[in-house]
């Protein structure tokens, strides 16, 4: 009898460590995320390429930080000897997507104007703390051997050499979207690259340099589904459109274009991305470079 | 002060701004009512799975109780989050589970079926503990006047665990509403969790109050149900 029921709760045990590692297959509960949990034999997946909000992407500083306008300075210089361009389609190579360059054009960069400075020391001396995304492909990404890679990382070490740090002096931390004014407030980070949007409620917390890239709200949908063209094409009851519990873009496509597209909300966007390859939903709505960033991990 | 005052009214202005169609933006009241309609639901599916499993785990039979034993072990063991992440991920993305109706509903449900089958196995471990409570006599007695197992679980043990229990079901209970926010992992977007990401979101200058709002909302809804269920545990406790 003893016996029995010992097996009965290692069985049990057993049963309950498998469920544990198939979810851990989701993107969001691991390091290295949602590139692994796309089946790579999948549809591939494309940016819809008719982007219709301007989000301009800054560099969110501490009010008190030393470094505005030397930052922007940086990206400046960046944008004059080619490595933004260079950098750029490095990174989105082999995805259909082309950033807008219109808004892109040099005039629209880096012309934030620097309303705050201070002289708040370094988080850590010597060294340069970044707080970054780590689980957006191709913009800001923690590999699984721990290097960082993506856009955004690109960016931030550019502006780092120009403030004087090399890549080895960079401390790189998590920034998701929901600390990244406590973070700064706190002088937890020096800086912030993480598609961070500039918004006036943000203004009143942090300082921003850049912008370093304008995106734009897209569509992402399957390779082979030519039923949508931009935000208003989706407004119908019958199409099911994912994006990130409380985001901007989820509120946005709500108020403006689509009222009666079925709005999927979910903690993050692999778990988005995993629905549209099942084919559960019609599109993922969020910025476009964060979108040809998910399309090229799927394609991969 | 005046600031301060100042402050919170643009925070007032901030949580009843409405968006263009004319509903709240934030609709906080709202997404406590969802919380409390999941917390109703899960409760009460938890509640039916706990009577049944530990009828199962007291019955005579051995494969009843293995199977009992095992449904609380792997359900109490596997983390909350994990549990709706794969209703959501599994079966309703994978496996393509629907109810007919809003995708909304279909996510509703099935967190209220993923809550029910975690918070079913401590619901099994609270009504044993009263089980545990019930002298072996009255079971003995049971049998001695002729009733069968289910007729004396039914009559005798179970009514008298269920009062022995009454402050294990509550913890329960209460540790229930509070993770009915662990539902918007599973889709379901417009419980308090959710709403408060978005609140961050679009008013990041009040994260604090944001914090504030919601924990005083559970504390409000969660007071009056430990005050109850302490009452409840006196009053229906079987004196002995």
């Amino acid at each position: 009898m003893r016996k029995k029921i010992t097996a009965v709760i290692f069985g049990s045990l057993c049963l309950a460590l498998l469920a544990t590692a198939c979810s851990s297959d989701d993107p969001k509960s691991g390091d290295t995320t949602t590139t692994t949990s796309t089946p790579p034999a999948g549809p591939a997946l494309k940016v819809v390429g008719s982007p219709f909000t301007t989000e301009l992407y800054g560099v969110g500083l501490p009010k008190d930080s030393p470094y505005c306008e030397q930052v922007n300075t940086a990206i400046k210089e960046m944008i004059t000897d080619g490595t933004w361009k260079a950098k750029l389609d490095a990174e989105m190579a082999g995805v259909l997507y082309t950033p807008n360059a219109e808004k892109n054009a040099p005039a629209n960069l880096a012309n934030e104007v620097c309303d705050n400075t201070g002289d708040a020391p370094l988080v850590t001396a010597g060294r340069l703390t970044i707080g970054i995304k780590f689980d957006q492909p191709k913009l800001g990404f923690k590999n699984p051997d721990g290097t960082y890679s993506g856009f955004d990382v690109d960016v931030a070490i550019y502006v780092a050499e120009k403030l004087g740090f090399t890549a080895d002096k960079i401390d790189w931390v998590e920034a998701t979207s929901k600390v990244r004014e406590t973070l700064l407030e706190n002088h937890q980070v020096d800086l912030i690259f993480a598609t961070y949007s500039i918004t006036d409620a943000r203004k009143e917390k942090v300082e921003f340099a850049g912008p370093y890239f304008v995106a734009g709200q897209d569509l992402l949908v399957r390779g082979d589904d030519t039923r949508f063209t931009g935000p208003e094409s989706l407004n119908s009851s019958d199409y099911k459109l994912c994006s990130v519990t409380g985001s901007t873009p989820a509120q946005k496509i709500k108020d403006s274009y689509a009222k009666d597209v079925e709005l999927v909300e979910v903690t993050g966007y692999g778990e988005c991305v995993t629905a549209l390859l099942a084919g559960r939903v019609d599109a993922v709505t969020t910025d476009d470079i964060i979108l040809a960033g998910l399309a090229a991990a799927g394609v991969q | 002060m005046s600031a301060f005052l100042e402050y919170l009214g643009s925070y007032w202005d901030f949580l009843t701004q409405r968006g263009p169609n004319g509903e709240l933006t934030f609709d906080v009241l709202g997404a406590f009512w969802v919380n409390i309609q999941l917390t109703f639901w899960s409760g009460l599916l938890a509640l039916l799975i706990g009577v049944v499993v530990v009828a199962m785990r007291i019955s005579p039979i051995a494969s009843l109780r293995i199977t009992a034993t095992a449904y609380t072990n792997i359900f109490r063991d596997i983390p909350l989050t994990a549990v709706i992440l794969m209703m959501w991920l599994v079966v309703w993305t994978q496996l393509g589970v629907t109810f007919g109706g809003k995708m909304i509903t279909d996510f509703f449900i099935l967190a209220v079926v993923g809550l029910g089958l975690y918070h079913g196995s401590f619901m099994a471990e609270a009504l044993r503990s009263g089980v545990n409570t019930v002298p072996l006599g009255q079971a003995e007695a049971a049998r001695a006047i002729g009733l069968t197992f289910m007729q004396s679980a039914r009559m005798i043990v179970l009514p008298q665990a269920f009062r022995g229990a009454v402050a294990p079901i509550g913890n329960t209970l209460i540790a229930l509403i509070k993770n009915t926010t662990v539902a918007s992992v599973g889709g379901v977007s417009i419980e308090t969790s959710s709403v408060m990401s978005g609140m961050i979101e679009f008013g990041p200058q009040f994260i604090f109050l944001v914090f504030l709002t919601f924990a005083l909302g559970y504390v409000v809804i969660v007071i009056p149900v430990g005050m109850l269920s302490t009452h409840l545990s006196h009053k229906l406790a079987v004196k002995r």
